[in-house]
């Protein structure tokens, strides 16, 4: 065991909780000696497959958006641990290295809306969060800088943005044909946040419509928080170490005193240090948590409230010629016409409707059904470059038995192995029959001869909320409105798991907003 | 394993048609070939689905004879009695097929990888946002 000398913050989980955050502190606190543990490492851009022959392959293989399915083809590429998903019909979506799930996400960038944040206040359900939409919105706005959104201010569907850093990406024939179709229903679009560059902007280049931002951007025009946040923060101080993965987070008498973690040749290192801060994802922070036996609150809180954006699909055939796989696939357009409560529908909270574009034919033939014989060619000559798909986001309720749980046995990175159990509920069953068929309405109308619909979609896992969920009632909460622990307050969580409601919108610029927050509010602790 | 028999049972999972060409004809049984024998690529489930499939039609050469509708049955009854291990061969088959050059530019795709040449989209027309500018606030305050 090495004795690492002290440090004054340490993070572990360099994603964008981690990034932002030690971003922020590092400018708050000069001089602040801070120190990230991050399981993975860098990703050198040259590394990735899209300018490579096979990287189709990829995609679905060790490029996955799966760290299960990339265990599975053994890629090194993203520091993954198995994640037992056997009951849960959503299946975890992430990436584990530096940049975190930036590295592989779609970067479509919307923020929550003020009634996501009072749904227990205006709905009855869920949960208030301890602090407002306008408490954060200067941190909105603060990330929206950092991370370079590309999009247009004035959508009637939120409270006034300032202008957007960069225009909107363009929509394609796929976007227009939607955007007609919903002009033509009377319902509510708008250009999306994307946190992806339409013009060259912060060093990086604009986006040249190459498709698949999932396995990463070789031009740098997607956001990452490895290009953004991080090199300023290593700039100011900030010591970031790679392939070390923490095991134990060490408290005595009710305060965190450090980390246990295995360096990149497996040498185990003990590091102390004021506070600990845990950003490793709704699902890797509530392991490490559990592992360390922090539980929380009087109903073992951590781990439970699991929240995903429960998701489906419908596709629509179109006569003529889409776009294809041309553009960032997930970043075309929204729909926020049925995001806030209407009781008539039979549910409260909302339904997003996103456009988003074609995969690669590699990736639609193995969507396909039936997968195989004369009828699959058939139907995969039809589809291809004309089909569009609409994606139903719905806002999932936090459920106890919806969790994150530890087994006994150790995983190959020394910590327990993780399983999830998830039940969709009732209430967000009939939210993805409600959102498919306002798709299906809209497909119609736009032109399609045909709708094929699949719900709910389970390769949609990317949002890991809820498993350390804030609130003042430690009996009902795992962390307070600055992401501390109520049962250790020196141990601080920052991603996704502090979010008590999901709202039905993706949530990095979320994340990265209370990243920020949470930081200046600990700042405070340092005279700043 | 007789190099007919892959042919053939490739050729019923992947068959073409008047513009796309067999999964034969492009090599993916070569592929199935090669994630048969010993190396890293291997996998067990392939190897027993081949054999499932050869056993329930009588034989590679069996099957080989056998017409389209004949081994699309053979073929079913396997899916359902040993579906992972089936979908592996699928799933072999579909990545070969549709990562061959030929079939990416009869489908009216181009062979390039998306970088370095990306594709060019026109610029966001602001016009088409007009009628919902004029819309009114729509999100809730407290």
């Amino acid at each position: 065991m090495i004795h690492d000398p002290p440090a004054d913050v340490i993070v572990i989980g360099a994603g964008f909780g981690g990034a932002a955050f030690s971003w922020r502190l590092s400018q708050r606190v000069p001089g602040v000696r801070l120190a990230c543990f991050e399981r993975g490492g860098w990703i050198n851009p040259s590394d990735m497959p899209a300018s490579s022959r096979g990287w189709q392959r990829a995609v679905v293989g060790a490029w996955s958006a799966s760290p299960n399915q990339r265990l599975a083809c053994r890629s090194a590429a993203s520091a993954d641990y198995a994640i037992d998903d056997l009951e849960s019909p959503i299946k975890p979506l992430m990436w584990s290295g530096v940049g975190g799930s930036t590295i592989n996400w779609s970067a479509h960038f919307p923020r929550l809306h003020p009634s996501d944040f009072q749904t227990r206040t205006l709905d009855e359900v869920g949960d208030d969060w301890p602090f407002s939409y306008f408490d954060l919105e200067p941190y909105y706005d603060v990330n929206d800088v950092e991370t370079g959104v590309s999009g247009l201010a004035g959508d009637p569907a939120y409270p006034p943005k300032p202008a957007r850093p960069m225009p909107p990406l363009p929509l394609g024939r796929l976007g227009e044909r939607a955007a007609d179709a919903f002009n033509e229903l009377g319902w509510h679009w708008w250009p999306v946040d994307a946190a992806i560059n339409s013009v060259p902007h912060g060093g990086r280049e604009a986006c040249n419509n190459c498709g698949p931002c999932a396995i990463g951007c070789v031009r740098r025009a997607k956001s990452s928080v490895d290009a953004t946040y991080w090199p300023k923060a290593i700039a100011a101080g900030v010591e970031l170490n790679t392939r070390c993965v923490v095991h134990e987070v060490l408290v005595e008498a009710g305060r965190a005193t450090g980390v246990r973690y295995h360096d990149r040749d497996g040498i185990e290192h003990e590091r102390r240090a004021s506070f600990v801060v845990v950003a490793g994802n709704g699902i890797g922070t509530a392991r490490l948590l559990l592992a360390s036996n922090i539980g929380g609150g009087a109903d073992n809180a951590v781990g439970r409230c699991l929240m995903f954006h429960p998701a489906a699909y419908a596709r629509g055939m179109f006569r003529d010629e889409l776009d294809g796989p041309r553009g960032p696939v997930g970043a075309v357009l929204y729909s926020h016409e049925f995001y806030e409560t209407d009781q008539q529908r039979g549910f409260v909270r909302g339904v997003q409707l996103q456009v988003t574009r074609e995969n690669a034919p590699l990736v639609q033939a193995l969507r396909v059904e039936p997968a195989w014989g004369r009828s699959a060619v058939r139907r995969l000559r039809e589809e291809f470059r004309h089909s569009m798909a609409v994606l139903i986001l719905v806002e999932d309720l936090p459920e106890s038995h919806n969790r994150v749980s530890i087994g006994r046995e150790r995983a190959a990175d020394g910590l327990p192995n993780v399983k999830l159990h998830y039940r969709l509920s009732s209430s967000s069953a009939r939210m993805l029959e409600f959102g498919l068929a306002r798709a299906e309405e809209l497909l119609r109308t736009a032109g399609a001869y045909r709708v094929v619909r699949v719900s709910p979609a389970p390769y949609t896992g990317w949002h890991l909320l809820g498993t350390a969920r804030m609130g003042a009632d430690p009996g009902r909460s795992v962390t307070d409105a600055r992401g501390r622990c109520h049962a250790v307050p020196n141990l601080l969580v920052v991603d996704g798991s502090v979010f008590p409601t999901a709202g039905a919108v993706n949530p990095g610029s979320t994340i990265g907003a209370l990243a920020l927050k949470f930081a200046d509010d600990l700042a405070r602790e340092f005279g700043r | 394993m007789m190099r007919a028999y892959i042919d053939a049972l490739v050729d019923t999972l992947v068959p073409g048609d008047d513009t796309l060409p067999s999964g034969s004809a492009v090599g993916v049984s070569i592929a199935l070939c090669r994630r048969l024998e010993p190396g890293p690529d291997r996998d067990p489930r392939l190897q027993a689905a081949l054999e499932a499939i050869e056993a329930r039609a009588g034989g590679a050469p069996a099957f080989c004879r056998a017409n389209e509708t004949a081994r699309v049955e053979v073929l079913e009854q396997i899916e359902r009695a040993m579906p992972e291990s089936f979908g592996v061969v699928v799933s072999v088959a579909l990545m070969e097929y549709y990562d061959a050059d030929v079939v990416l530019e009869r489908l009216g795709w181009r062979r390039e990888p998306p970088q370095p040449g990306g594709h060019p989209l026109e610029p966001f027309d602001e016009r088409r946002l007009e009628v919902v500018k004029r819309r009114a606030a729509s999100w809730r305050s407290s």
